[in-house]
């Protein structure tokens, strides 16, 4: 009898930590690597992202995890929640984002951080006349991968 | 916003903008080059009823436009705005939205002031008050009043 109490007892727990262990597996975000195109098409407004060799290794290094980044992301830019999400990992640095003039120090440079792309979006030009060929479609949100801090977010065509 | 001459997709500007769907206002750049190739960026959030300075300066060694906030560097064009746009530029000062049922910002009771408008003409000019300056509402939901012309003004959206 006491046999048996035991083995509800185990089998309830496995069952829990199985449990425990799906969720977990359906809620993780997968760190990708980003598509060709997709660093250069940022450069020329002065944000240089450089994607980590390996997304793993760079994610062990960040104080937020993906999921996090995902989350705080969609929090700061609810205008673009509608669309379908991507996350990728790497070094930032914003030529432009300075202190002051041109020989101020950078506001950004070489942050780990996670960029989220977001995609399926229909974005047009602050209050111009906005046709399909004028909208964009992305939006590239950068998180500081130490600290979860939203830095900020770009528009893409 | 500094606006080009040649029609309404040339132009560089900064300021602040709360989207549907967004938590709170946040400050952002927009510039186009007038072949409809513009970009937004957005930063972080603007704490209500605070004062803000916004810049918009053309660099006449380089051509290109910077856009700041309270002394901030936020973003430069990538492009020479001489060689983009048309001549017969002129500074713009709005509460702007995109469609009639959104609001510009301010109410009634807590308008959004504009303090010391200024625009420079030339590049050994000093920062002076803008000249002529016209005043356009495309609703008569959206207000303005002038606080002293032609440096300080009132909007705000009262339906």
């Amino acid at each position: 009898m006491r046999t048996s109490a035991r083995l509800v007892g185990l089998l309830v727990l496995v069952g829990v930590i199985l449990i425990g262990l799906r969720q977990s597996v359906s809620t993780a975000v997968a760190i990708e690597f980003p598509p060709p195109g997709f660093a250069s098409a940022l450069a020329p407004h002065g944000q240089l992202f450089t994607p980590a060799a390996d997304p793993a290794v760079a994610s062990r290094m960040a104080g937020v995890s993906a999921e996090v980044a995902l989350r705080i992301a969609k929090e700061q830019v609810g205008s673009a929640r509608a669309g379908e999400a991507h996350v990728y990992i790497g070094s930032l640095t914003v030529e432009n984002l300075r202190q002051g003039g041109d020989d101020t120090p950078r506001l950004i440079e070489d942050r780990l951080v996670y960029a989220v792309q977001i995609t399926g979006l229909g974005l047009p030009p602050l209050g111009m006349p906005a046709d399909s060929s004028t909208r964009h479609s992305e939006l590239v949100i950068f998180i500081d991968a130490t600290s979860g801090e939203f830095l900020l977010a770009t528009t893409v065509r | 916003m500094l606006q080009g001459g040649g029609g309404p997709y040339e132009y560089a500007q900064v300021g602040y903008v709360r989207f549907a769907g967004d938590a709170s206002a946040r400050r952002f750049i927009e510039y186009n080059d007038g072949e409809t190739n513009w970009t937004r960026t957005l930063f972080g959030n603007i704490e209500p009823g605070t004062n803000h300075m916004y810049l918009v300066a053309y660099n006449f060694s380089t051509g290109k436009v910077s856009m700041g906030a309270d002394a901030t560097t936020l973003a430069i064009t990538p492009f020479a705005v001489d060689t983009e746009w048309q001549p017969g530029w002129f500074a713009v000062y709005s509460g702007e939205t995109l469609d009639a049922g959104d609001d510009i910002p301010g109410t009634a009771a807590a308008k959004t002031n504009f303090t010391s408008l200024q625009t420079k003409t030339c590049r050994g000019c000093s920062y002076g008050d803008p000249k002529n300056p016209t005043v356009i509402s495309s609703l008569a939901a959206y207000k303005f009043e002038w606080v002293r012309q032609p440096t300080s003004m009132n909007i705000w959206t009262a339906r």
